[in-house]
């Protein structure tokens, strides 16, 4: 009887914990995989592995431990995605995505297609330090390796993204293949 | 923040913000926890009824095999649930397992448990882990193939202690591997998990079966390969064309070391009838086939042997065998016979660390033990799902068995002497082994761009709760002193062991130290050596390329580097070879005002040995004499042994059978399998026996009493000890 007592209250706790992180949770895992079917299927996964540290007491941090878990998660993910791509891509020609209409948002539509076609390491870089406002020394803990690194990525991607922005001011934004799915589409 | 960062702010916020959970998310969270907890009790459930069926299918024909020379089969074999009460340091605690329907799971040996780590993408078919792979810290490799598409090979770390930040996966099309074509090829990790080993179809020659090794980055991604600016484009390292092997089906483990030019490392093949290994050589930019070997014959029609030396007193060989037919057989020793496991050759697999082997085949994977003196068990069933798998943690296996390997293994009787304990590295971790067997980890360095471990030497007086190891490292060419103190059994020097603190300040001195200086002729580290009271540190150098060889030394105390500057000296030796520093000790009683004494060198490729003479002067300052000329002490030696005497009374020779260990007038025979290709080793005296380092994955312990030569306890690459005194 005692076990169920516990287990009860393992769960309540855990779903106040829950509660308060996985909006931004399935935010950040969207921006990092694209598809918010995925997105909720890496939050899952993460907080699974979440509960499995928690119940044995070994999380001080848990938004950071989220955070750690979806960045470590997406990154399989998106590794494997863009293979993926890469044979879909023969395929498919043009796969731009759809525009907005509004001038800015069309700008941010713009931007968020080059965001998506950076390798996985960059694009978790630059989410993590624009999006989630992590310090270079937080974003390389969280991403296990060095600050360097991190400068290196987030440098990296950006000048990618200067260069396919002004590809895009051309006419010509073909740097790879990257299908746009919508939040809230598709499902 | 300039205007594309704010672009990309602006971008990301407001994709973001259009983002919403839906309410079935919390349903996936608790059916992934569901999951996880379902497996842990399935795979109890399946320990206990299939150690029966383990027990029907496999005990009864390894019974009808014969008896093997040693060790001998139980008539009522034992079967264990949980063997976890037999484990020993040198036993596998995990496996790593590929099930039918694509997933990698870890499985821990004495509970069944599972864990899954990657998978459900297609068909695995092939697994390997890299040597010295453990439940905490692993590298792996596999081959999976989506239905329909291309195969992928998938890289999986762990470097910390389960925490989902510090592992990940990585896939890797085999569109981005040359000469990987379409076919699932077999796969290796280097024991130091930078790079990749894979089969192939050469591109060059008459698309001949071939062995590629490409680089691995420090997350076990093939660098360019997924990088759109670089295309598919991936450096090729190494190609080996397979003529001599047959046909290379299937590559069974990569052993030794790889970090350093010239270093000799051996990767085990498996070809259709026929084993082998190729030793590969490392270059300045990959690896290049140094010798090919190859087994057949007297271990039958081999298909696979996994050979290891255990911690304690017996050597247990697990070989697979050709059966007639299709069929395969195991066998446990040099018994004629062995036994049927009526499963196709083609579907079994074998791996084995201390006295553990792993056995894949017919979906089925299960793990014998020995037990000594004469039991082996089937100790415990992972599944019937599986289709290959490999041990994580124990012993890694010493070197390929050749024709008849349990004639070449040593065979003792008594356990590992530790002396006060040991201090060992590997080419990242520091750590200390007490007398009873088990360790502690004093420092890892991280594994990317940062030093590599090249040498320890313990500060005399040490013992294994309060003790002081300087450590020498290895960085883009340049070598350094560093050192760290344990106190009450904790490291105590402010160092963060595995943060970007470490070390705690080099060697800081007006003579020289950090040593920062390049390699010295044929990449040979100046390791350091104290004196034996441990109040002076010294290590031969050089400034920089062409400048002569330096004894460099600085005085020490209790709490670190001394700042008397009388202590931290230089001297120029007058004769400029190749030369480590191995040891000093004091030739005379130490009554005088000055104590004579003198420093041991050493040139192990040339198989020189010489001292010079380095004296204490009354005030504790080392002394040179002016012409400080080097004195011979022997030849074909590539070690040398400090008897308690403190004369230069051992040493380490190459020998007939592999090497010659020479102390105090008795000479003992040291295996060749350890040897490798070329002779070079190191041996540390503790008190009545002497450990000796020739293979990496396999160090010595020998009894100067009796001459037996034992397995040390010690799991995983040693590339240096030394003795707590």
């Amino acid at each position: 009887m005692l076990a169920m007592v516990r287990e009860v209250v393992d769960e309540r706790s855990f779903a106040a914990i829950y509660n308060a992180h996985h909006r931004q949770a399935v935010r950040l895992a969207y921006l990092l995989v694209s598809d918010p079917d995925q997105a909720e299927d890496v939050v899952s996964e993460a907080f699974a592995k979440v509960y499995v540290r928690w119940q044995k007491g070994g999380v001080r941090d848990v938004g950071a431990y989220v955070r750690r878990a979806v960045a470590n998660e997406a990154n399989s993910r998106l590794r494997r995605r863009y293979l993926e791509r890469r044979i879909a891509s023969a395929r498919t020609g043009d796969d731009r995505g759809v525009r907005l209409l509004d001038e800015d948002a069309a700008d941010r539509d713009l931007v968020w297609q080059g965001i998506q076609r950076l390798p996985a390491k960059q694009r978790a870089a630059v989410v993590l330090r624009y999006y989630a406002d992590l310090s270079e020394a937080d974003t390389a803990e969280l991403l296990g390796c060095s600050v360097g690194t991190v400068k290196s990525n987030t440098s990296r991607g950006l000048a990618r993204l200067q260069e396919l922005l002004g590809a895009a001011g051309t006419g010509d934004v073909r740097g790879g293949p990257a299908p746009t799915q919508h939040p809230g589409g598709d499902r | 923040m300039d205007p594309i960062e704010q672009r990309v702010r602006d971008s990301l916020r407001a994709r973001a913000e259009g983002v919403e959970p839906t309410p079935s998310l919390y349903q996936g969270v608790q059916q992934r926890i569901g999951r996880r907890q379902r497996l842990r009790v399935a795979s109890w459930s399946l320990a206990g009824v299939a150690a029966i069926a383990a027990a029907a299918v496999i005990v009864p024909t390894i019974l009808d095999g014969g008896l093997p020379r040693s060790p001998e089969v139980a008539d009522t074999p034992e079967v264990v649930e949980s063997p976890a009460e037999s484990l020993t340091p040198g036993d596998p605690t995990h496996a790593l397992l590929a099930l039918e329907d694509g997933q990698i799971v870890i499985a821990d040996l004495a509970t069944g448990d599972r864990d899954v780590t990657w998978g459900g993408l297609g068909e695995v078919s092939a697994l390997s882990a890299a040597p010295g792979s453990s439940f905490d810290s692993y590298q792996a490799a596999a081959v999976v193939a989506p239905p329909g598409e291309e195969a992928l090979v998938v890289t999986m770390w762990q470097d910390g202690d389960g925490d989902p930040g510090t592992g990940g996966v990585v896939p890797t099309s085999t569109l981005d591997l040359p000469g990987a074509t379409g076919q699932a090829p077999s796969v290796a990790i280097s024991p130091d998990g930078r790079w990749l080993a894979y089969t192939g179809t050469s591109q060059l020659v008459d698309a001949a079966p071939a062995v590629y090794v490409v680089p691995l980055d420090g997350d076990g991604e093939v660098p360019g390969s997924l990088d759109p600016d670089l295309g598919a484009a991936v450096e090729i390292h190494t190609v080996t064309v397979a003529d001599e092997l047959d046909a290379i089906d299937v590559l069974i483990e990569w052993s030794g070391p790889v970090a350093d030019e010239d270093d000799l490392s051996r990767l085990r093949v498996r070809g259709a009838e026929r084993q082998g290994a190729l030793v590969l050589q490392r270059t300045g930019d990959g690896f290049q086939v140094q010798q090919r070997e190859t087994y057949d014959g007297t271990v039958g029609d081999a298909i696979d042997v996994s050979s290891d030396f255990v911690a304690t007193d017996e050597a247990a060989v697990f070989a697979l065998e050709h059966a007639g037919g299709t069929g395969v057989r195991v066998r446990l020793g040099d018994t004629a016979g062995g036994t049927d496991l009526g499963v196709d050759a083609e579907a079994v697999s074998l791996d084995a660390r201390g006295r553990t082997a792993l056995l894949v085949g017919g979906g089925t994977a299960v793990t014998l033990r020995f037990l000594p003196p004469s039991t082996v068990t089937v100790s415990s069933r992972l599944g019937d799902d599986v289709v290959a798998g490999a041990l994580l943690g124990g012993l890694a296996p010493s070197s390929d068995a050749g024709p008849d390997p349990v004639e070449e293994e040593p065979s003792g009787s008594g356990t590992a002497d530790l002396g006060d304990g040991l201090v060992v590295a590997d080419d990242r971790t520091v750590s200390l082994i007490r007398p009873d067997g088990s360790s502690q980890e004093l420092v890892t360095f991280p594994t990317e761009g940062e030093s590599t471990v090249v040498a320890v030497a313990v500060r005399p007086g040490s013992t294994a709760t309060d003790l002081t190891v300087a450590i020498t490292t290895r960085a883009e060419g340049t070598f350094d002193v560093r050192w760290l103190r344990v106190v009450d059994g904790e490291v105590a020097t402010d160092v963060d062991p595995v943060g970007t603190n470490f070390p705690a300040p080099p060697i800081e001195g007006a003579n020289g130290f950090p040593l920062g200086v390049p390699d010295l002729q044929d990449g040979r580290a100046p390791a350091a050596v104290w004196s034996p009271e441990g109040d002076l540190l010294a290590a031969v150098a050089r400034s920089g390329e062409g400048a002569p060889l330096e004894v460099r030394t600085i005085g020490w105390n209790d709490d670190g580097p001394s700042d008397d500057p009388n202590l931290a000296a230089t001297f120029e030796l007058a004769d400029d070879r190749s030369l480590t520093v191995r040891s000093w000790v004091w030739t005379d009683d130490g009554e005088g005002a000055t104590r004579e004494g003198g420093l041991l060198l050493i040139d192990d490729l040339a198989g020189e040995a010489f001292t010079v003479r380095l004296d204490r002067q009354g005030d504790g300052a080392p002394a040179m004499p002016a012409s400080n000329p080097l004195t011979p002490v022997g030849e074909g030696v590539f070690d040398l042994v400090v008897g308690d005497g403190g004369t230069f009374d051992g040493a380490l020779r190459p020998g007939p059978g592999g090497a010659v260990l020479e102390v105090g007038g008795a000479s003992f025979d040291l295996p060749a399998e350890a040897t490798g290709p070329r002779v070079t080793g190191r041996v540390t005296v503790l008190g009545g026996s002497a450990l000796v380092v020739l293979d990496p994955a396999a160090p010595l312990v020998v009894d100067l009493a009796t001459g037996e030569v034992l397995a040390a306890p010690i799991g995983g690459e040693v590339v240096s000890a030394d003795a707590i005194r």
